[in-house]
């Protein structure tokens, strides 16, 4: 293992960096959850794949198991390359997990109907070792899974292999079993996946397309406004939320560019005031854990903002979940505000803003 | 006059067909995909998009390159549509039409992803969206915003071949604060650590860590906080800000943030009241694979100390004593005075 050590600030102080190790070793050896697999995409599946070649990616029964109770799950993957004699692949579960080799062991992992390895156990590590060159890239392992008691969650078990070094992890998801063992009992059981949405409502949370500031005057700043339902149910991870005027010609305008036919953009945190033509918009937070960035952050700068005409970060989430459902009370308040002046010239003014939203790699 | 009269149904059916098809509700399962492939392979792939409003929507398909500004992982996409040969937008095709949705539907719509033969060993990003961007009718209202949605699916692919994963510790900082004989000084929590990592390498790494708060004798733990509890990557050739607050009471801080408030404030300065002596050490494990785990290790000691509610109730505490003198010889004065 090569470790380098950069510790500008406790040089020389050997029970800091004892301690360090200690933490970093604690932290390989425990099992971290993950929202998806790294490397090779490893799939868990509760039906054995009879066709060959496999096909991996196809999971017919999610790996939804009670708890504290055997299992058998057939774990695949499709590696870099066809394996070779002494091959190894590791699957590595959870502390608490107990594992063995299924009843009926794998020991054609390719299913080319030609014998390849075996898989043993030792401890929570299940090792298929190869003793013969695959014909196919596509293997499954069959491993006897068992849970610890009474802690229903979502468990990462991670792959190595000894070919072309791929590695990856796949999700097991155990239910709490517990309760009385009455024979007429039936157990309820959902999977949620990762979502992330966008709705667009009126004040009244009504779905809407567009904000309508109405008959512009020379003495009064009109405004309107709508909500913002960015949501998303993943419990770590992160999103993006930006906003962009789309409109053929950026700002509000009568279609055509140039300054006669548009309301002018008001400066950054600068409020827009009856009488001088302006455009701009503002942006509250309720509730949601979306913070808004930039000039969009009120806290420092207050005052109304221009619309970008190009894609620029509006909010941003700091931790999930974030509930996103309209009128559950988490959302960004946008307030776009306008007013003319004797040089507006008259006709019906447009602009098209478009807020986009991406989880953070 | 007949005739202008059929133009103008004709045009009130035909807007009113344009609204019923308007929709702004979209979502999209799951929100990242990950793979790693090897050049020249294809693999199709999936999602689920929803139409989660009580209208029915047309939507269409996006595929665009991302990048990112800064450390903060701030998306810039490729909006030109003209993706090169070696970059993600262009490896991917949609295997599936423009959704027509109705209310409360969802569909599932495929892709495929084909790297071409001799693409070099790295992480590349794009991201496919799932647009409903309707413009407005302007005829009808004299000043309107159009609004529109666009979420995204991340794609997230690692070329096999010459992978290199080369972390660099970029820093290790707490920014509030000013130094004093070797501490950092705070006035109130949260002290939010800033970790800042790069990539030097062209595939991604995904570091685990601990930023690890004890007392200045290091003999109690004050707080263990997961350096990456969002499984981040740092990508090639960024730098990636990973930040860690430490806080007693996050919920009245929250609250102060939201309502800058005088009382919100002093709830959030009790209940976050940690005057003492502190020592912050950073362990991270940049998670390379195989035998090429990279550690790093770094401290910071601070102080934290309320100095400028103090100066304040100081600076009362002095008003006050200044206020009753004036008014003990004022009241000497009247007396005087009436004598």
């Amino acid at each position: 293992m090569n470790i380098k050590y950069f510790n500008s600030r406790s040089k020389g102080k050997i029970t800091r960096v004892f301690i360090a190790l200690l933490i970093i070793l604690f932290s390989l050896y425990v099992p971290i959850q993950k929202a998806e697999a790294t490397g090779i995409q490893v799939y868990a599946d509760l039906t054995q794949d009879v066709a060959s070649p496999h096909v991996p990616s196809t999971v017919t029964t999610q790996p939804l198991i009670a708890d504290n109770t055997s299992t058998d799950i057939y774990y695949s993957y499709d590696a870099t390359s066809v394996f070779a004699n002494t091959d190894t692949v590791i699957f590595t579960f959870p502390a608490g997990f107990t594992i063995a080799s299924c009843t009926a062991a794998t020991t054609d992992a390719d299913n080319d109907t030609t014998p390849d390895g075996s898989g043993s156990v030792s401890s929570t590590q299940y090792t298929y070792t190869f003793t013969a060159a695959t014909t196919d890239t596509e293997v499954e392992f069959c491993i006897d899974t068992t849970s610890p008691t009474a802690t229903a969650s979502n468990y990462s078990v991670s792959m190595s292999s000894t070919n072309d070094s791929d590695f990856g992890a796949v999700m097991v998801y155990a239910y709490d079993d517990a309760g009385p063992t009455y024979q007429n009992r039936i157990n309820v059981t959902a999977l949620v996946t990762p979502i992330l949405a966008l709705t667009i409502t009126d004040t009244s949370d009504t779905e809407t397309d567009d904000c309508d500031l109405g008959v512009l005057d020379i003495v009064s700043v009109n405004t309107c406004a709508y909500r913002l339902y960015p949501g998303t149910n993943q419990t770590t991870g992160t999103s993006t939320l930006q906003i962009d005027d789309i409109s053929t010609n950026a700002g509000l305008t009568k279609g055509a560019g140039g300054d006669s036919d548009d309301i002018d953009n008001t400066a950054a945190n600068t409020d827009v005031a009856g009488g001088t033509e302006g455009n701009g918009i503002v942006a509250t937070e309720t509730g949601t854990s979306y913070d808004l960035q930039g000039n969009y952050d009120d806290s420092g700068s207050p005052g109304d903002d221009p619309v970008p005409s190009s894609l620029t970060t509006f909010a941003q989430t700091s931790s999930g979940p974030i509930d996103g459902t309209v009128g559950g009370g988490n959302y960004l308040l946008v307030t776009h505000r306008a007013a003319a002046d004797t040089g507006t010239e008259t006709g019906a003014y447009v602009q098209t803003v478009q807020y986009t939203v991406v989880a953070d790699p | 006059m007949k005739k202008h009269l059929f133009f103008t149904v004709l045009l009130c059916i035909f807007f009113a067909v344009l609204a019923v098809e308007k929709s702004f509700a979209s979502a999209v399962s799951p929100t990242i995909y990950d793979y790693s492939l090897d050049p020249g392979q294809t693999i199709r792939s999936d999602f689920t998009v929803f139409n989660n409003d009580q209208n029915p929507a047309d939507y269409y398909f996006r595929i665009v390159n991302i990048d990112y500004l800064d450390d903060t992982a701030e998306p810039v996409f490729d909006l030109d549509e003209s993706p090169g040969e070696y970059t993600l937008a262009s490896w991917i095709r949609r295997l599936s039409k423009d959704p027509s949705m109705q209310p409360m539907t969802k569909e599932q719509v495929y892709f495929e992803i084909s790297v071409p033969e001799g693409t070099p060993a790295g992480t590349y990003t794009a991201v496919v969206f799932f647009v409903n961007d309707d413009t407005p009718a302007a005829e009808f209202n004299p000043a309107n915003v159009g609004l529109g949605t666009n979420v995204g699916v991340l794609y997230i692919v690692t070329v096999q071949g010459d992978n290199t994963q080369i972390p660099e510790f970029v820093e290790f900082e707490l920014n509030e604060g000013f130094n004093f004989l070797g501490y950092r000084i705070m006035n109130l929590p949260p002290a939010t650590f800033e970790t800042r990592l790069k990539n030097i390498g062209n595939t991604y790494f995904m570091p685990q860590g601990k930023v690890i708060v004890r007392d200045s004798g290091r003999n109690n733990i004050k707080s263990d906080m997961d350096l990456n509890p969002d499984s981040h990557r740092v990508l090639p050739g960024k730098i990636r800000l990973y930040t860690n607050p430490f806080l007693k009471d996050q919920s009245s801080y929250v609250s102060y943030k939201r309502d800058s408030t005088i009382i919100n404030h002093l709830k959030y300065a009790f209940k976050n009241l940690s005057i003492g002596k502190y020592n912050a050490e950073l362990s991270v494990d940049t998670r390379v694979t195989g035998d090429q785990q990279i550690v790093y290790s770094e401290q910071i000691n601070f102080i934290i100390f309320p100095y400028k509610l103090i100066t304040a109730i100081i600076l009362l505490l002095i008003l006050l004593f200044v206020l009753r003198k004036v008014l003990k010889r004022d009241r000497k004065d009247k007396r005087k005075k009436s004598r």
